[in-house]
Formats: structure tokens, sequence, C-alpha cells
């Protein structure tokens, strides 16, 4: 028999951290405490950031008399990959808007306004969906102040532990954790719905972490309401007018239906072994580009011996030779 | 060994070698902490051992020394636990029809009395199950010092600073808690038995 000492060993000790992890860890942590490090320290420097702001400013203003340089002040944030055709502007106090081409690199420290819904991808992994008549300042490469409107984060779930990004707005900080998570502004309230991971919201009125499936009320910095939501659904439909392009050509099915998935809010569930086999072993070919994440799962599946209906937050994929009513 | 309070000090001055220390002394052991305490997969675990350092080097200032830092992080840990283990049971995954129909009942809830952790799970692994089941059944401050000794291997001295109490004093409450454990271990495979 095993002695006492070994059992509650083998029974208590658990699967270290993977050194990757522990890495990913270490550089958020590190991160944390020197951020937390900066706001401590006394403020000796204060008369010398002064000056330099000051100087800051003054070359500023000549780059702006001189009408040079501007373009490339600040860190690129992200890309704009998509908008409607009403579009997108950097909003300028003293001279006119610049509308944004499809393709132009946003920097930080700019305001923009959006006319028209829009995608952009973001540089440190991951995209960010505007509805129109949104407005919001990208502070940082990884923090944007939603100030207008509303926004959808989508940080997938294998660069969640890379990418730091967060939302400000009058209600605090709101930064994902692995996620999907769509934030508006409604009057004077911050309305946050977590579809997929988690978010964790900071402020002087507090802070928690908000799952999947949750709406949250904030009101200035307090928590004011929360509801279970839907991670499907009309909630959830305007974002479907600015998907990221999935590249379907010589990829397995699986990927496909997977970002469907994830990109409609629901679950995928294949019936069988046989549709499972056949989900892991076609290859696509083509294009469904243009197409929202719906109309694009209707064309690929009509191309196939498979079928799929959409019971309540699933996508159940079945042989097309079963009986169940297609939906 | 760690003097916790001029750790924390010299954190709060910038020492990079204390933060190194800090996150080399600790972060296994919150990894060890949620594991034993959730059925949370590899992602959410290293997402709750994120948020808790995070929140740890945010109140920094907050640690008084008033107990030991890393009872001081489970605190933190406990909550991020929680609302990961509120998150997990919402969160929708791709399953296969047939898994659905066949799914296996609830991981056992057990709790490690003196934490309280209302998420403390084990396995469906009967033995590893069973002990702790047996563990959870003693006295908390024996189940304890049973976690931070063949779990955690902490030596005499580092159990001793941890419950803050001489090391004589833990070395004595280590014999009786193995002792007890000794016994309802016994009564369990009786009862199995009968």
């Amino acid at each position: 028999m095993m002695d006492d000492d070994r059992m509650l060993r083998e029974s208590l000790q658990v699967k270290p951290l993977s050194a990757a992890a522990l890495s990913r860890i270490r550089a958020v942590a590190e991160s944390e405490w020197r951020a937390n490090l900066v706001e401590r320290r006394p403020r000796r420097w204060l008369p010398y950031a002064a000056a330099a702001i000051l100087l800051a400013l003054m070359s500023a203003g000549g780059l702006f008399l001189a009408g040079v340089g501007r373009e490339d002040l600040g860190e690129p944030a992200a890309r704009l990959m998509r908008s409607e055709t009403s579009g997108v502007f950097e909003v300028h106090a003293l001279r006119q808007d610049i509308p944004l081409k499809e393709g132009s690199v946003v920097r930080s420290a700019r305001n923009f306004r959006v006319n028209g819904q829009a995608l952009f991808e973001l540089e440190g992994g991951g995209s960010l969906r505007v509805a129109s008549g949104s407005e919001f300042e990208i502070v940082a490469r990884d923090v944007v102040r939603l100030t207008s409107g509303e926004m959808y984060v989508d940080i997938p779930y294998g660069m969640h532990t890379r990418t730091h990004f967060i939302v400000r707005t009058s209600a605090g900080e709101f930064r994902h954790v692995g996620t999907q998570f769509a934030l508006a502004i409604i009057r004077d309230e911050t309305r946050l719905r977590v579809r997929e991971g988690s978010v964790h919201w900071s402020a002087s009125g507090g802070e928690s972490t908000v799952g999947a499936g949750t709406e949250v009320v904030f009101t200035n910095s307090t928590r004011t309401a929360e509801r279970p939501i839907d991670t499907s659904g009309k909630d959830w439909d305007w974002i479907a007018a600015t998907t990221p392009d999935f590249e379907i050509d010589n990829r397995p099915l699986q990927d496909f239906l997977e970002w469907v998935a994830r990109e409609s809010g629901r679950k995928l569930v294949v019936a069988d072994d046989l549709a499972r086999e056949k989900v892991a072993t076609i290859r696509m070919h083509g294009s469904v580009r243009g197409l929202t994440p719906m109309q694009a799962l209707s064309a690929v599946m009509a191309a196939t011996e498979l079928r799929y209906d959409l019971p309540d937050g699933l996508i159940r994929v079945s042989m097309a030779s079963e009986s169940t009513p297609r939906n | 060994m760690l003097d916790e309070r001029d750790l924390v000090s010299r954190m709060r001055r910038g020492d990079q070698r204390a933060f190194d220390e800090f996150f080399g002394a600790y972060a296994p052991r919150l990894n060890s902490f949620v594991v034993r305490r959730s059925s949370l997969d590899a992602g959410a675990i290293e997402d709750v051992v994120q948020m808790t350092m995070i929140n740890a080097m945010r109140n920094l200032g907050s640690y008084r020394g008033g107990a030991a830092l890393f009872t001081w992080l489970c605190k933190i840990c406990r909550n991020q636990i929680a609302d990961a283990g509120r998150n997990a049971a919402r969160q929708p995954k791709a399953q296969s029809l047939e898994v659905l129909a066949t799914e296996r009942p609830l991981a056992t809830v057990v709790e490690l009395t003196d934490y309280r952790d209302p998420l403390d799970e084990c396995d469906q692994d009967s033995a590893r199950g069973e002990v702790r089941r047996v563990l959870n059944s003693l006295p908390g401050h024996y189940a304890r010092i049973l976690e931070l000794r063949f779990g955690d291997e902490l030596s005499g001295r580092e159990i001793a600073c941890t419950l803050q109490m001489s090391e004589d004093a833990a070395e004595s409450l280590l014999a009786r808690a193995r002792q007890a454990f000794k016994s309802a271990w016994t009564v369990s495979l009786q009862e199995s038995a009968s």
C-alpha cells in the first residue's frame, strides 16, 4: 500500500505552469508593477516635464504651421481595413477633418469620427469594429477612449495573453481577458456586453471582472445594473457588416465552421462520427469575401454532403442524409 | 528565506531584483493554489494567476505585513477564481452532441475548510478525489499545513513563516495533522470496503 506522505504528495502536487505561460504572466505583472511605480514616484521631475511639454508644443506648433511631419507623429496603432461609404475621419480642431482610405494606418494621440461602420485591425493583434456615429481617441497603441457610440473588441483566444488592449470611457477602464465584447456610450452611461472570455473593469468606484453572457451598465464610475444576455442574436447583428474576411481557400471546413461559430456567438456541435470526419477532412476552395458569416455558412455548406441547422445558440452540423428539417 | 515586508518595501521602491524574487517565489505557488481549487482549463488558470498578479501590483501599497504575503495573495486569488468559475459556467464551448448526451455528472465539490473556497473541486479521479475529501474532513489548519508541506513542498521554516508561528509549533502541528490524516484515511478505507 502507498504510504501516506507519498499519497498526499501525489494528490496535492499539480502540473506547473509552462515556461511560456510563466513568461507571459511575468511580462504583464512586471508592466503593471512599473506602471504603478511611475504613479507613486515623487514629482521632482514636474518642472522639467513642464519645460519639455512646452518645448514639444512649440515644436508641434512649428510643424503644424509648416504643414509637414504631422502624419508621422504618434505610434501606429491600427489599420483601417474596411468602412461603409460615409467613411472614417481623423478629427482636427483647427483644420479640416481628414477622410481615411481603406488600408490607412491610424496612429496614437488622434481623434476619429466614424460616419460609416468601420473595421480596424489592431497592431497588437485582434480587431476593433466601430459603429456608425461613434467618436473615439487612440490614446496609445493598446489604449482607446470611446467618447460616443459603440465599439466591438475582438481579441482571439490565442492572442489574449500577448495583447493588453484597454478601452476607456467616462465609466472607467475596460481591460480584455481573452475576449469579444461591445462597449456603448448611451447618454451618460456606459454599457458593456461580454460575448466571450471576460473583461476586467476598474474605476475609482470599484473593480470587477465581467464574464461572457453578461451585460453591465455603468453610470459614471459605478456599476449600476447587470443582466444575463444571449451571446448570439440581434444584439450582435450590427457587427456582421464589418466581419474581418476569412480566407477559405485550401483550408479545412472545421476552421471555417469554428470561425462562423465564433463570429455568430454560437456553439458548434457536430452530430456524429461521420460528420465529424467530413468536417475535419473537407478542404474548401474559392472565396466568401463580402458575405456575412451566416451567408458564407449557407454558401459553403451547400457545396458539401453536410447540412446545418441553427437551434437555440448552436450551429449543428450533420450528414445531409439525416431527416431533421433544414433551417 | 524572504523577509516579506522588506521585499514589498523594496518592490515599492522600484527594485528590479525584489520584483524578480517576488515573482519567482509566488507565481508558481499561486498556480498550484488555483489548480487545487478549481476545475478550470489551462488558459483560464493562466488568466486567474495573471489577474491576481495584476491586482497585487496595483494594491501593493495596501500590504501591511499583518498576514503572510502568500496569504494576502491567496485572498486576491480567491476572488479571481470565483469570477473565473462563474465565467466558465457561462462560456459556450464546441462540443459533440454525443458528448452532450453522455455528459458526466459535475465534479464533486469539496472544500479545503481552512480556505472555505466555494469552488474547491476535485477530479473524478477517485484516489485523488478521495484523498482531498479526507483532507477536507480534517480541521482546516490541518488541511492547510498538509497542503503547504506536501503540495507546495515548503520546508518547516517556510511553513512557519507562512502560518506565522514558530518552527517548533509548525513541526508539531504538522505531526498532528499527519496523524489525523492517517486516522481519517483508515476510516475512509474501512467505509468504502464495507
